[in-house]
């Protein structure tokens, strides 16, 4: 079993508030990637849940060290600071950077909420915004800016050595990577570009060496699959991913044939990944519990079932009910689902090939990413909209209201860049109808943000349709 | 927004020369101005132009080639001479059989007669 199948299977026994059994599961795990910093937080959220208070502080802190722009550490560190009496400002800035790296995670924009916080504007996160809309160039200059101001934080300086990389810019990347390793030694992101970059000027076994050494805090290379799958091409050797030992397996297998009573836990209202949901992140989800017992089939204690609805009131799947498995099974095809799924269960049907490593890293590869959309950690797809602006933006383009949208474009427009270049890359991807005269503001709204390779895509539209 | 500067007259000038067949202007983090002598021309072409140069010299800056001065390009009907005045980024299109010595001296003493207007403003 891998340990991100487990870590799955633990987040969804803290969903179904069963924190002793997710703590199990996580401790086994960290018995055997004492770093694996999705575990840590995973522990820390758990403690935050159950008030132990022992070792939180230093999860959360051991994960940022990990990856800075970690965006639910962040919020669970504005947790913990708020708890103890913390400055508000402080708990404020913390909520508002982890908004700039995940402005859609709906835990995060219940936190913003509930503290009545405005998404920043700075250099940094429209930096962010940038860099996940692939547009590196103008991430790259974003950033750029934002430390030239003096922004102190990490995350911004990794995102600039990410955006420098993906640009080309090795030398610069290198550099940036270097000053983030002098502060943070344990980064991840960091050691793979240096990795990546070594191995691209020939440097190939030191770069594989260097991969190597991120086993300990990615022993599945996620991080590293997901980074150099950005990259044209890699020379580096992504090795089979870490397998948990059998006892995973029997320490699910245990909980399973437990007697106790389980509190099944069905939540309506959510579309977002299991990752997203922490136990006090329900403001959306309404649960009813029901008690289930002991006299069951065991099976099906482990299978909650999920329904899924939207707020418009369209149903996602019109099938009918969408079942996963928590335990042993093998069916996750809901899209609440973990973007990976138990390949031990796959490799006990007695498909022998699926044992030889290589198979495994092929399935694992099919399951993380070319099969299910990738998900990440806030739950959203990267192509998920911004924020509700951007759906009544849109809308109003597509209804071809001149006057409302370039009132927009000279008012909202000249502050919230992110919001606009958005619904643009949106535009321009998905072909919508829109009528040359539209695609006009939006060439003109560039030229006066200096931006001419976008102006130039919006004038182009205009002339050729 | 910040309001805009008038560059009507140095455009109205400058289309004037004989061999010019139209002028866009414009300033970083304005919209270009324009005049054709031909309608068929929309503001989407001074738009497209405009950041079609924007564009290239972009991409000189980037390869660390320095920054456009000046350019020439040269089609089977027109040819196009850009310049850039202080902040001002002029673009001007004329006929393929003017010569372009000629084109640069008209333009460069149209640009000092409007000089001072401009500056007023």
């Amino acid at each position: 079993m891998l340990p991100s199948d487990m870590l799955n299977k633990a987040r969804l026994m803290m969903e179904a508030k069963r924190f002793d059994n997710a703590r199990e599961c996580v401790a086994f795990v960290l018995l055997h990637f004492p770093q694996l910093h999705q575990a840590r937080l995973m522990r820390a959220e758990i403690d935050f849940e159950t008030g132990a208070r022992e070792l939180i502080d230093d999860d959360i802190a051991q994960c940022l060290s990990i990856n800075p722009g970690y965006a639910e550490a962040l919020v669970l560190k504005a947790k913990r600071l708020g708890e103890s009496d913390g400055s508000p400002e402080a708990v404020a800035e913390l909520i508002i950077r982890a908004a700039s790296l995940a402005p859609s995670n709906t835990y995060v924009v219940k936190m913003m909420r509930d503290h009545n916080l405005i998404p920043s504007l700075d250099d940094g996160s429209l930096g962010f915004s940038y860099l996940r809309s692939g547009w590196h160039e103008l991430a790259t200059k974003s950033f750029r800016q934002g430390l030239s101001n003096g922004s102190p934080y990490l995350e911004v300086r990794q995102a600039y050595a990410e955006s420098l990389w993906l640009e080309g810019e090795h030398e610069e990347s290198l550099r940036q990577c270097r000053l983030v390793l002098d502060h943070l030694p344990s980064a991840l992101k960091p050691a793979l570009l240096i990795a990546h970059m070594l191995a691209e000027t020939g440097r190939v076994s030191e770069g594989q060496e260097l991969l190597q050494r991120t086993f300990e805090v990615d022993p599945e290379c996620l991080e590293a699959r997901e980074m150099f799958r950005r990259s044209e091409v890699t020379r580096l050797q992504i090795p089979v991913p870490e397998m948990l030992p059998a006892g995973g397996g029997l320490l699910l297998e245990q909980m399973r044939s437990s007697p106790q009573e389980l509190q099944v836990t069905t939540i309506e209202g959510s579309v977002n990944g299991p990752k997203d949901v922490s136990p006090e992140h329900d403001n959306q989800a309404q649960e009813t519990s029901t008690t289930v017992g002991s006299d069951l089939d065991k099976t099906v204690l482990f299978e909650p079932v999920v329904k899924l609805r939207v707020d418009s009131g369209e149903r996602l799947n019109p099938d009918g009910e969408i079942g996963f498995d928590l335990g042993l099974g093998e069916k996750i095809d809901s899209l609440r689902a973990p973007a990976s799924r138990d390949i031990e269960s796959v490799s006990d049907q007695g498909d022998e090939s699926l044992e030889t490593g290589a198979m495994l890293e092929h399935q694992h590869d099919l399951v993380i990413g070319d099969v299910v959309p990738r998900v990440d950690r806030s739950g959203t797809s990267k192509d998920e909209l911004p924020n509700e602006y951007s759906v009544e933006f849109m809308d109003t383009i597509t209804q071809g209201k001149f006057d409302e949208v370039g009132t927009f474009l000279n008012t909202r427009g000249t502050t919230d860049f992110q919001l606009v270049d958005f619904v643009f890359n949106e535009l321009l991807a998905t072909n919508e109808s829109v009528s040359p005269e539209m695609w006009q503001l939006f060439g003109d709204y560039y030229m006066r943000r200096s931006q001419p390779d976008l102006a130039y895509q919006a004038y182009g539209k205009v002339i050729n349709g | 927004m910040a309001k805009e500067t008038d560059y009507s007259a140095l455009v109205y000038e400058l289309t004037n020369i004989d061999s010019v067949e139209g002028v866009v202007v414009w300033r970083l983090g304005e919209l270009p101005v324009s005049n054709w002598k031909k309608d068929k021309y929309s503001h989407a072409t001074a738009g497209m132009l405009s950041a079609l140069t924007g564009n290239l010299e972009k991409g000189v800056e980037d390869l660390g080639l320095g920054n456009i001065d000046q350019l020439w390009w040269q089609s089977e009907s027109f040819q196009c001479v850009g310049f850039r005045v202080s902040d001002l980024q002029i673009l001007v299109v004329a006929s393929r059989a003017s010569t372009v010595a000629e084109l640069r001296t008209e333009v460069a003493s149209r640009v000092d007669s409007v000089w001072p207007v401009l500056h007023n403003d």
